[in-house]
């Protein structure tokens, strides 16, 4: 589940590296893009994981994927077979102020979104804080830290 | 002082929409000016598109008339009232892109020279979140309540350092009785208009 207006963002690199680590790892991945209009409706179906790659705002998801996110679980069981939900974020501010702030979006993903999963779902989290501050070695690094996580057979 | 009210309900009828009537009211009477603004109502568009969010780097960040606005009675309101349904355990969509669009660099919050976050809503004095829940409480507190995180810490922490953050729930609102919900409602009305904390020294700001 891709999530960002602007193709040239991080957030949209990230993704690419994402589908690098999945390719490279045997596994098949299908991209949707929310801001393309894609809707997701048939993808979610035939998945059996979930990656959502999206910039954290006000301290949780866009607008945009929280919309997606509300209507889908509306039906309780769309999301029963859902295995794996790994979040690939990135924060304006550093961990700390975040901690402070209660990190709603991680535990939308982890505890809200894991309730309506499939009972054994295992959730992993891949986050940059700080991105507002940050020196481009650190981008770099996370870079290569999402792909190398993505790249596991077991998600 | 100035009350602004924002809320955010799908649906034409509900007990949300008596409770943001029986807050504005509330606030009337303890002598504040209140705007009470719909989002649903307004066609408030709730994801932030590719031109603001390339123009949110910039100095003007805000390219929509309608956000303009919100953001101007923004900037004059020392109460924020958020009324809406807590869905997933977060914001309604639109509430969130409410956040997103109209609490933009230069309004919600400035960066300082060294590119960090600083409050930008110094003149609020009260925050006040008022929600409906459908689970029960022990499972709002599993899932970590995350709607009411983002208003209580998250807008709070872009206010002054005295803003007080209140939030008034009902939890299991599908089955509230008659006598629940109706307390829910006085609940909100004195809550929302309590004297503390007080306006700042002079009135108005």
């Amino acid at each position: 589940m891709f999530c960002h207006p602007l193709g040239t963002s991080f957030t949209a690199a990230v993704r690419d590296r994402c589908l690098a680590g999945l390719r490279a790892g045997g596994h098949e991945a299908h991209v949707v893009d929310l801001y393309a209009g894609d809707d997701g409706v048939a993808d979610l179906a035939w998945c059996q994981a979930i990656a959502f790659v999206y910039p954290t705002w006000w301290s949780g998801q866009p607008a945009i994927l929280t919309d997606w996110l509300q209507r889908m679980t509306t039906d309780r069981s769309a999301l029963s077979h859902v295995r794996r939900i790994v979040a690939i974020t990135s924060h304006g501010s550093s961990k700390l102020t975040n901690a402070a702030e209660g990190e709603s979006g991680k535990h939308v993903l982890t505890r809200a979104l894991r309730l309506r999963s499939h009972l054994l779902v295992r959730t992993r989290w891949v986050a940059l804080y700080g991105i507002d501050t940050c020196r481009a070695d650190r981008r770099e690094r996370f870079l290569l830290r999402v792909e190398r996580t993505m790249r596991r057979r077991r998600l | 002082m100035r009350a602004l009210i924002i809320l955010a309900d799908p649906e034409p009828a509900s007990i949300r929409r008596d409770a943001a009537a029986r807050a504005a009211e509330a606030l009337v009477d303890a002598g504040h000016q209140v705007t009470v603004r719909d989002l649903h109502a307004e066609g408030f568009r709730a994801a932030m598109n590719a031109v603001e969010r390339e123009a949110y780097e910039t100095d003007q960040p805000i390219r929509d008339p309608l956000v303009e606005e919100h953001a101007v009675l923004l900037g004059e309101a020392n109460i924020l009232v958020f009324v809406y349904p807590t869905l997933l355990s977060t914001l309604p969509a639109v509430m969130k892109g409410w956040l997103e669009r109209v609490l933009v660099p230069g309004v919600g919050f400035v960066f300082d020279h060294r590119q960090k976050v600083r409050p930008g809503l110094n003149q609020v004095r009260r925050i006040v979140g008022i929600s409906t829940y459908s689970e029960r409480r022990v499972d709002v507190k599993v899932t970590h309540d995350n709607g009411r995180r983002t208003i209580t810490r998250a807008v709070r922490m872009s206010a002054g350092l005295w803003t007080s953050a209140t939030w008034v729930p009902l939890y299991s609102a599908d089955e509230a009785t008659a006598a629940q919900r109706s307390e829910f409602i006085d609940r909100c009305a004195r809550r929302v208009a309590r004297r503390w904390p007080p306006p700042f020294p002079g009135g108005g700001r």
